[in-house]
């Protein structure tokens, strides 16, 4: 009972202990002829991705070292894709990074092409490239890109108004939508054959001739092509400007003389 | 300010007279051609090279389009709501406090749209890895914002036509509107022309050769040509609208077939499973120029239809057509009569495999027999439903004039 109270004792009174379980990434020393290669790879969390490569060479001494990822067996491993150059440490000459983009899950291995003062070599490490995990969006870049998508939807929203409201008007004529609205309850034949958009135009312009002339008890008796080749007829002779209601009038995209396609 | 508050001056002013077409719709088609190029010459980069990064040149040619862009929809934003301009002013709209003719609003939000995907598809790359597919959320965002971009500099040629086209009583028309009309008419169709390209792009993964004899390639293609083909058409009331947009499309992806092969390039991602030694392009165009010529001759002789009983013909006409002629094309160039620099079948991916029906030069999974009539009766419902859509719109877009 005193031992198992000891036993129970000591583990208690160890301190928490720290352990590297489930690395991906691979630590392997390369004899390639005269060089020594230290190779660490560190394979991307998630696929594809890129993968970093450090080197520290020993032995012979290395010139330049190139590296390229493809896969350990099938048709795929004889064709190399070019060769990425490492770069070496300006600290340390005998120390190189570099990259190698790593497509798809499974066997790969990592090609080294190593040049130097004893020749050329050619050296290869195997690596596991699986996905281990999905990240999850930060708060911040969450954040902004709801800040963004909200100014898309509310912007689109502005220009489908912007769209209805006054794309379709003459240049300067102001839109009256409420007036056009309210007249255009009061025809609705003529709304329903012209459309809305069309209709809400034509009695903006309808209520602006008759404020000029002072009279409008005819308008609403005749039809609606008829009535605007009437208002453009006798209000240009009576304005300041007299080309300028008649551009209102005119039907926009109708005719045009210029060509006939 | 109400209307009726306003001095007639400013309520109605007399319509502009055209002077040339603006610095600003040049810019804006150039703006929008480095977008397709660009887009284009990326796909051929992914296909051969595979690795990119940020500054290679496709990228620059998309970025292009963006800065382009942004400098047109700033200048006439500020210009329009800060300036003195009285015939900015009377040519705008206004969006959320501030004015400027419609297309530039769409086109500065596909601007915000191209810019809202570039963290977005970074976020991506880190949490599922790089592109190995053309439609990613982040990709899609960035293809609508550089397809915003085109249909407002498109907005902003066509309300520049139609104020010239719809001209005002006691105008008359001169040599200058007429040559600027023609111009900008030219402009219209060149855009779409180009809306044909962006939309055969987006469904690029199902109108491969490979995918052709697939009811579902069909159905694809009815839903997002008849709309399109119908706005060109109704936009620009040119009789051969849907032909010169279709046969720009056409020139253009052969015109791709011809070049890029003459670039030298060779893969950087790994698994090789194809050499590849220049750029590698894009596949045969769909014959869409037939069902197109088609539609011309078709929406000519029916002008006086409703849109709705002309869609319910077009949407039948063109699946029919285009089926007619594209199903035994397809057949071809799986032969090996199609393997030359022409029709260039010849050309794969650098990760083609050898036992995929690419290389194999076999359809996938080919419909047939119930399911492929089926299939077709469906396409040309869908090419129905687009058709009266791109009528409706086109019919709409005919009277923009901001």
């Amino acid at each position: 009972m005193k031992r198992l109270w000891l036993l129970l004792t000591l583990l208690l009174g160890v301190p928490a202990a720290h352990a590297h379980l489930g690395s991906k990434d691979v630590f392997q020393t390369i004899h390639a002829g005269p060089y020594t290669l230290y190779v660490t790879v560190r394979p991307p969390n998630v696929i594809p991705g890129v993968a970093t490569v450090e080197v520290r060479s020993s032995g012979a001494s290395v010139t330049a070292l190139s590296v390229t990822p493809l896969p350990v067996t099938g048709e795929a491993s004889k064709h190399p894709p070019a060769a990425d150059i490492m770069q070496p440490s300006s600290a340390d000459a005998a120390f190189y990074t570099g990259a190698v983009w790593i497509m798809g899950s499974g066997t790969w291995q990592v090609r080294f092409d190593i040049n130097g003062a004893a020749g050329h070599q050619v050296a290869s490490v195997p690596v596991v490239a699986v996905p281990v995990s999905t990240l999850k969006m930060q708060k911040g870049m969450g954040a902004i890109l709801a800040v963004l998508g909200l100014f898309l939807i509310v912007s689109m929203a502005g220009i489908v108004a912007a769209s209805f409201s006054e794309s379709r008007l003459r240049p300067g004529v102001a839109p009256n939508r409420l007036a056009a609205a309210q007249r255009c309850r009061r025809h609705g034949d003529q709304r329903r054959r012209h459309g809305r958009s069309r209709c809400a135009r034509r009695l903006v312009v309808e209520r602006r001739s008759r404020q000029l002339r002072g009279e409008h008890h005819e308008l609403c008796a005749r039809s609606h092509h008829r009535h605007a080749l009437l208002a453009m007829s006798s209000i240009s002779t009576s304005i300041e400007s007299p080309e300028t209601i008649p551009a209102a009038l005119a039907p926009t995209a109708t005719t045009f003389p210029i060509t006939a396609t | 300010m109400s209307a009726s508050a306003m001095p007639l001056s400013h309520v109605l002013p007399r319509a502009p007279r055209a002077a040339g077409v603006p610095w600003t719709i040049w810019a804006g088609v150039v703006a929008v051609t480095s977008s397709m190029i660009g887009g284009t010459w990326d796909v051929a980069w992914h296909r051969s090279i595979g690795r990119d990064s940020f500054l290679t040149p496709a990228h620059i040619a998309i970025y292009a389009c963006g800065v382009i862009a942004a400098v047109v929809c700033g200048y006439l934003i500020l210009a329009t709501t800060f300036g003195k301009s009285q015939q900015l002013k009377a040519e705008s709209v206004q969006v959320l406090g501030f004015r400027a003719p419609l297309g530039v609003f769409i086109s500065a939000w596909g601007g915000i749209a191209m810019l809202t995907s570039a963290p977005f598809d970074n976020w991506w790359h880190n949490a599922y890895g790089l592109d190995v597919k053309v439609i990613s959320p982040p990709h899609t965002i960035l293809i609508l914002g550089v397809r915003a971009v085109s249909v407002g500099i498109l907005f902003l040629t066509l309300a520049a036509m139609n104020r010239i086209g719809a001209p005002a009583a006691g105008q008359t028309q001169t040599s200058e509107d007429a040559r600027t009309y023609r111009t900008l008419k030219a402009l219209v169709l060149y855009m779409g022309g180009i809306m044909i390209v962006g939309q055969m792009f987006f469904i690029m993964e199902n109108t491969w050769d490979v995918a052709l004899h697939q009811a579902l390639a069909y159905k694809v293609m009815a839903i997002a040509l008849p709309v399109a083909f119908a706005v060109i058409s109704r936009a620009s009331g040119y009789r051969w609208a849907c032909t010169t947009a279709a046969a720009i499309y056409t020139v253009y992806t052969i015109a791709e077939i011809l070049i890029f092969p003459l670039v030298p390039a060779s893969p950087k991602l790994g698994p090789v499973f194809f050499p590849v030694t220049h750029l590698v392009p894009g596949k045969f165009p769909v014959l869409i120029l037939i069902p197109a010529i088609a539609l011309d001759l078709l929406w000519n002789r029916l002008r006086t239809w409703k849109p709705w009983q002309i869609a319910a013909v077009t949407g039948v006409v063109f699946v029919a057509i285009l089926f007619a002629v594209e199903w035994p094309f397809a057949s071809f160039l799986m032969s090996k009569a199609s393997q030359n620099r022409f029709f260039g079948t010849i050309y794969f991916d650098y990760n083609s495999r050898p036992d995929r029906v690419d290389r194999m030069r076999v359809f996938l999974d080919p419909t047939s027999g119930p399911r492929l009539y089926l299939g077709l009766l469906i396409a040309s419902i869908y090419g129905s439903i687009s058709a009266w859509f791109g009528l409706r719109f086109g019919d709409w877009m005919r009277g923009v004039q901001r």
